[in-house]
């Protein structure tokens, strides 16, 4: 089982140094590592309650970089309360409710602390449902993507390699890139309109939800749940 | 299950490494060790690098969840046709 040696406290200390210091402490780095042993140790768990499930789900920690920048960005946010610190990736073959069935499968086999479904309020344009399990007071991350939503996040991913990071955040198009950051912000929303329609059960799909493609079908869909 | 090392250069999109490992400590040991080095075999890594270890139960599994890492822009978009050209399929 995961084993951290140091506090909550003196987690968020570390943190606050790593984001305040242009370039961090080779001792801060030594217990940075530590702490993501003991997270790395709680999402072995979780990873094998995910193969349990019959998942196969790829898994990674956040590299010291990503961290840094997370913090200074969300400055108010403190290390031990970083949810993504570690985390696993499943991609779902099958439709929305299978999506949010996977996650209540999730929930039999492990506390989950929260469930963010960004079908409802994605995040620039990315979809998918994270759920934050706790280990030992450890969180860590689940995504929970269909099909569709993973690969438009993959391509979202592989164009903020090329634009900026920022695209990701900041969700505003960028000049000169902003046809292409429009164009996929159109292509989320289809993804999710399609989603939304072409897999629900034909006993929902018979009744016509009262507002037209588009946004409205999600809002009526969460609406009528 | 598998450990990944990937050495990254997002900008250009160039996988500078990519090493198995046996267990997670040891990719976790490489990889702090490639991050504090700040170097791959000899060549320096700009800020840019990401340095990253991935866990998945292979090879092929790596590449479908984080293609990002392993396919141009183009060849994720025409995966991305296969992939809805298959669900129309299935509807």
């Amino acid at each position: 089982m995961p084993a951290l040696t140091i506090s909550k406290s003196q987690i968020d200390k570390l943190g606050v140094r790593l984001r305040d210091h242009p370039n961090p402490d080779a001792a801060d780095v030594e217990l940075y590592e530590e702490v993501l042993a003991a997270y790395e140790d709680a999402l072995q768990l979780v990873v094998a309650r995910l193969g349990m499930l019959g998942f196969a789900p790829t898994s990674r920690a956040k590299v010291l970089g990503t961290v840094i920048k997370k913090l200074r960005r969300q400055r108010s946010c403190g290390l031990s309360s970083v949810q993504d610190l570690v985390g696993a990736r499943v991609v779902l073959e099958g439709d929305l409710d299978d999506q949010d069935a996977a996650v209540e499968r999730f929930r039999g086999v492990l506390p989950i602390r929260k469930v963010i479904d960004r079908r409802i309020k994605p995040s620039a344009g990315y979809r998918a449902v994270h759920a934050v399990a706790k280990v030992d007071g450890i969180p860590v991350e689940v995504q929970f993507r269909t099909e569709l939503q993973h690969t438009w996040a993959q391509i979202f991913e592989k164009l903020a390699d090329r634009l900026g990071r920022q695209i990701r955040y900041a969700g505003a198009p960028a000049q000169p890139n902003g046809e292409i950051i429009e164009l996929m912000m159109n292509l989320s929303t289809n993804i999710a309109s399609f989603e939304e329609f072409a897999f629900w059960p034909t006993r929902l799909r018979t009744t016509m939800p009262p507002t037209g493609c588009g946004v409205g079908w999600t809002r009526w869909r969460t609406e009528s749940s | 299950m598998k450990y990944f090392l990937l050495v990254f250069d997002p900008a250009p999109g160039d996988l500078i490494a990519e090493v198995e490992f046996p267990d997670a400590t040891s990719a976790r040991k490489a990889r702090f060790r490639v991050e504090r080095e700040r170097a791959w075999e000899g060549r320096p890594l700009g800020d840019e690098v990401e340095v990253v270890v991935l866990w998945a139960e292979s090879a092929q599994a790596l590449r479908r969840t984080h293609g990002r890492y392993f396919m141009t822009a183009a060849e994720m978009a025409r995966e991305a046709a296969l992939s809805v050209k298959r669900l129309m399929r299935s509807w």
